[in-house]
């Protein structure tokens, strides 16, 4: 094995083992504090090979691939498991696992107040997700990737239903859980559709136009269950009842990008079908404007900042979809960055005030100095102020646009930039600058745990930007920021967005078109949809299912079990218990079978 | 004794091939030897354990190496019949440990228990070596003889006294109906070597020749416990001593089949449908008869012989078509995973028996899962993998034997084969359904002493069993 190889091995092993520890040893865990020492020892050991990997590399290098069989028949190996290191997979495992770490230093922190037995299953949680994520990030094909996939969704569904005594964050879990299962249907199908077709789980197979087509269009369908693009992204703002460290890790920074992991690794074979960019494209804008506009009116912090990430993986999708892997990736990085630095900021501030609520917070400032320059900075960031990584990586997606489908995504996503900048403005006048409310004058600053990852990763959602170039280089793109009319327009945009929001917010003002938006978002159409679907056709069906299974299926069943009870006493009758009997027996045996080679 | 002869049988080639055998023989004889002695009464396990022991080495030794023929070519070792001893050892190794002290009566003949029990295991090697109806025979009295005793063992009780002398008289009456086979085949053919056999085998065509095949099949049947062969199988295992019942149902069937595999060739091909008959009925009979019992022991029996119905479609598959081959493998491979795993579920019932003082029944097994957790995982385990599910060797087993039939295009057999295996499942997962979601037997009495070394070895047979399920490739790579 080389050592790129042997490193991301440790990359994807270490949590694995703190997992299986964790599981293993029960005693351990409910201790409480050994389970988090445990974790975090293997994210640091897995952010150290991931960087001991990523420098080791140097750009342009080929793909280093180290696998072994796992499914074979007869000869054929149907399937492999291992470790692809490339560019692409080298520098999202330093971002995974660098979020990670930094989430789980802050949860140390954040989740002091748990029961012991809490604290440790909650860092085994933890560990089984870097685990998936990571087995999810080096996969050298798409069978593997989806193992790692439905892992993560499985760590995703633990970790929202933490508080499972709670009604709502048990519901939100099986929610998250229904959802991105109706999509993995796709992902599953598409896989076995790419095998019968091609052979083979790779994502360099060449299968015919229209395979190709249908294969990408259901790989799209779980990627759009993943990373919540319209209409599966319902289960997103539920997800938030997770504890806030888990959203910023997995519904934000991490998880909820698998999706687009999946696109820009896959990527050969998204290539092969225009249909499905055009289908991404769409969908794509159209989530990063319907988010952006329901982010406007959302009163709890925590759901800014979900409609926010629906939006923004939006912009990605949108970008993959214009062809440019390069582009969604590249936002992928920064956003992962700017976003787990928003979520574990306003982290920081539900702890202080012990509320989600922006009406309970206010006039912040003053009294978490650090807290709100580390999230003035996501604000700037994720808004497109000119010199933040996020305005690099989304003019790079705007400037992609540009002229594509007639205008109308490049458009929409233009607007959706001011209508970011705009509501991100909202939530840091609201929650740091006017008066504060009764909750927020007691509020103050927590310890170097919760000050600490906060600091780290202000760093690179200021800066990493300006990296974009290398990044490019390191995975093979090419990459030159170059200052046309759609940077200038975006980022005037996004500093009008910002003004307004202060002018407008500032004053205790409301804009005129709030009461719709709130309208819109309280009538929850696209959750009602589902909720009708499910509940008329879901219900239905499975209603006559479950007739047909009981009476029909079951019927069967009963009446083949008594037959068979009944042929199983019946054979109990030549079982008289007298040796003549048995012997007699034996004898015509002897004699049918003489009898039958004689006569054939 | 002319010396070119004693040289030509006392050669090295010879002592190597009848190495597994030759050890258990000098064991038996130190075992009686000892039994002249008691003040040497405490070197009698050593004897016995070392016997085995040495026996198992000297089955490696031939275990990769090529066919090595011995006593003029009526015995042989080669791969095959290395793993078969290897099985045997196991199995008389495993109902030994699960022997220790279930006898209480008996316990001052327990000498006499390990001297019958390993002249059986040496009979067992001689079976699965032989080349020659006679030795054949030779080997099949060895092992017959001393099981007919151990299963009167326990001469206080009934049941086992019937049961030794149902399966005497029985056993006499197949052992009478294999030498008239083999009298009516040296008839037909003039020879009694397999190798001559396969150099006549236009004579093997006349009605002489076939019918002594018949009848040698019947009483090979009857050793693997074949319909309608099998119905002094519940009576017997039932009654026997639970020890005993271990060594028979993974030994005997197996040291059978070993011989039945090299035979096989013999039969004429149009017999394959025949076979596949009659194991398919057999599975019928065996998974049915099981299905209303309400012992273990006996329902344990029934399942042994769907088993054996099992295994006998590979045999079928063979005949079919003799170049597809795997049918040794698939066959050696079933029995290995079925001596584990009857071997670990008879053992566990063996301790349950001597911890309760009473036979055990389905419904004695009620909520065992609350009281003695280990026990009821090992025997889930168990009985899981007697019903082929998936993770368990039972489970490999059944679907290398059922790929033979279909390579050999019996498709509509394995089918029914197959669902013929789900009607197992319906007794099997009673038994789990009554370990783990029926509420405790209360006057089931908490056990007094702890078995050490049962329960290793029960947790040996699991792990074997997993192993096999699990990480077979090493085995299927080296079993042929």
């Amino acid at each position: 094995m080389t050592t790129p190889a042997l490193l991301a091995v440790i990359a994807v092993c270490a949590p694995a083992a703190a997992a299986l520890l964790l599981v293993l040893a029960p005693a351990l865990r409910r201790q409480g504090a050994p389970a988090a020492v445990a974790c975090i020892a293997a994210s640091l050991a897995s952010l150290g090979a991931a960087l001991a990997l990523a420098l080791g590399r140097s750009p342009g290098e080929p793909a280093v691939r180290h696998v072994v069989p796992w499914l074979q028949a007869g000869s054929r190996t149907i399937a492999e498991v291992g470790v692809h290191v490339d560019g692409i997979s080298a520098a999202m495992l330093v971002v995974v696992t660098l979020v990670a770490l930094c989430v789980q230093v802050f949860s140390v922190a954040y989740m002091r107040g748990e029961a012991r037995r809490g604290f440790g299953r909650y860092f085994a949680y933890h560990a089984l997700f870097l685990f998936s994520m990571n087995l999810l990030v080096v996969a050298p094909n798409l069978l593997q990737l989806f193992v790692g996939w439905e892992l993560v969704g499985l760590a995703s569904y633990l970790l929202i239903g933490f508080y499972f005594a709670k009604p709502s964050a048990a519901r939100a879990a099986v929610k998250a859980f229904w959802m991105t299962k109706l999509a993995d249907m796709g992902i599953l199908v598409g896989l076995v559709v790419l095998f019968v077709s091609t052979g083979s789980f790779e994502w360099t197979a060449t299968p015919e136009p229209a395979v190709a087509t249908a294969v990408t269009l259901l790989l799209f369908l779980g990627v759009m269950g993943k990373s919540a693009q319209f209409p599966l992204h319902v289960w997103l703002p539920d997800a938030m009842e997770g504890p806030t460290p888990v959203s910023a890790l997995l519904h934000a920074a991490t998880m909820v990008a698998a999706g687009v992991f999946l696109v820009v690794r896959a990527h050969p074979l998204f290539e092969l079908a225009p249909t499905t960019g055009d289908v991404m494209l769409w969908v794509g804008a159209v989530t990063a404007a319907f988010a952006a506009g329901l982010a406007l009116v959302q009163t709890d912090i925590k759901k800014v900042l979900a409609y926010s990430t629906c939006s923004q993986l939006g912009y990605m999708v949108a970008a993959l979809g214009a062809g440019s892997a390069f582009a969604g990736f590249f936002h992928l990085g920064t956003h992962a960055c700017f976003k787990a630095l928003l979520f574990l900021a306003a982290g920081s501030v539900i702890h202080a005030v012990h509320s989600n609520e922006l009406a309970e917070m206010g006039g912040l400032r003053r009294r978490m100095p650090l807290t709100a320059v580390a999230f003035g900075i996501g604000v700037l960031s994720l808004a497109g102020v000119p010199g933040l990584a996020g305005f690099f990586s989304k003019d790079l997606i705007l400037t992609e646009l540009e002229g594509r489908a007639g205008w109308v995504p490049w458009a929409l996503l233009l607007l959706t930039a001011f209508a970011t900048a705009f509501y991100m403005g909202r939530v840091f006048v609201l929650a740091f600058l006017g008066a504060p409310s009764a909750r927020a004058g007691h509020a103050h600053e927590a310890g170097l745990a919760m000050t600490g990852p906060l600091i780290v990763l202000a760093v690179p959602s200021a800066v990493a930007g300006f990296f974009g170039g290398g990044l490019a280089a390191y995975v093979g793109a090419s990459y030159e920021p170059h200052f046309g009319l759609t940077p200038l327009l975006a980022s005037t945009l996004a500093l009008a967005g910002i003004v307004a929001a202060v002018l407008v917010y500032g004053r205790g003002r409301e804009v005129a078109f709030a009461d719709a938006l709130r309208r819109l978002d309280r009538a929850g159409a696209v959750d009602r949809a589902w909720k009708l679907l499910y509940s008329s056709a879901l219900l239905w069906l499975s209603g006559v299912l479950g007739w047909f299974d009981r009476y029909v299926i079951d019927g069967l069943m009963n009446a083949t079990g008594f037959a068979t009870l009944e042929a199983g006493s019946a054979v109990r009758v030549v079982q008289t218990g007298r040796v003549r009997d048995y012997a007699l027996a034996v004898v015509a045996g002897a004699i049918l079978l003489s009898l039958w080679g004689v006569l054939s | 004794m002319n010396p070119d002869i004693a040289q030509r049988i006392l050669s090295q080639a010879t002592l190597d091939a009848s190495g597994p055998f030759l050890a258990l023989a000098l064991g038996v004889l130190v075992l009686v030897f000892l039994e002249l002695l008691p003040a040497l009464a405490a070197l009698r396990q050593i004897v016995f354990l070392g016997s085995l022991a040495a026996a198992a080495w000297a089955a490696t030794r031939t275990l990769f190496g090529p066919e090595i023929a011995a006593f003029e070519g009526t015995y042989v070792a080669n791969s095959t019949t290395s793993w078969w001893a290897l099985l045997f050892v196991a199995s008389a190794l495993i109902a030994w440990i699960f022997g220790r002290r279930y006898y209480r009566d008996e316990a001052r003949f327990e000498g006499e228990h390990d001297i019958l029990l390993l002249t059986a295991a040496s009979g067992m090697v001689l079976m699965a070596g032989s080349r020659d109806l006679l030795v054949f025979f030779v080997g099949l009295e060895t092992l017959s003889v001393p099981l007919y005793a151990l299963s009167g063992f326990r001469r206080a009780r009934r049941e086992s006294v019937e049961a030794g002398l149902k399966y005497f008289v029985l056993g006499a009456f197949a052992a009478a109906i294999y030498l008239m086979g083999a009298a009516l085949l040296y008839a037909g053919t003039g020879t009694i070597a397999l190798a001559g056999f396969q150099e006549r085998s236009e004579l093997l065509e006349t009605p002489l020749a076939l019918t002594g095949l018949a009848l040698i099949a019947a009483s090979l049947f009857f050793k693997i416990s074949v319909f309608p062969f099998h119905l002094w199988v519940p009576d017997v295992y039932q009654g026997a001593p639970s020890p005993v019942t271990t060594f028979m149902a993974t030994g005997t069937k197996a040291a059978a089949f070993a011989f039945l595999l090299p035979l096989s060739f013999a039969l004429p091909p149009e017999s394959a449908g025949l076979v596949a008959a009659i194991a398919l009925i057999t599975m019928a009979a065996g998974n049915l008869g099981a299905l209303v019992q309400t012992d273990m022991k006996r329902l344990l029996a029934y399942s042994g012989v769907a088993h054996a119905g099992t295994m006998l479609l590979a045999l079928a598959g063979m005949h079919a078509d003799p170049e597809s081959g795997g049918a040794s493998q698939a066959v050696l491979f079933y029995m290995a995973a079925y001596t584990f795993t009857a071997g670990g579920a008879f053992g566990l019932l063996t301790m349950l028996e001597t911890q309760g003082g009473r036979p055990v029944t389905i419904d004695g097994l009620r909520g065992l899962a609350r009281q003695r957790p280990g026990v009821a995982a090992a025997l889930a385990l168990f009985m899981l993998s007697l019903g082929g599910i998936p993770a368990t060797g039972g489970f490999l087993g059944k679907y290398l034997v059922f790929s033979v039939a279909v390579r050999a295009d019996m498709i509509a057999a394995a089918v029914v084969g197959v669902l013929i295996s789900v009607v197992a499942l319906g007794y099997y997962l009673r038994i789990i359904v009554a370990m783990y979601m029926q509420p405790e037997d209360a006057t089931r009495p908490v056990p007094a002493e702890s078995r050490p070394l049962s329960s290793a070895m029960a947790l040996a047979c699991a792990a074997m069993v997993l192993v096999l399920g699990v990480l077979p490739g090493w085995f299927l790579a080296n079993v042929r």
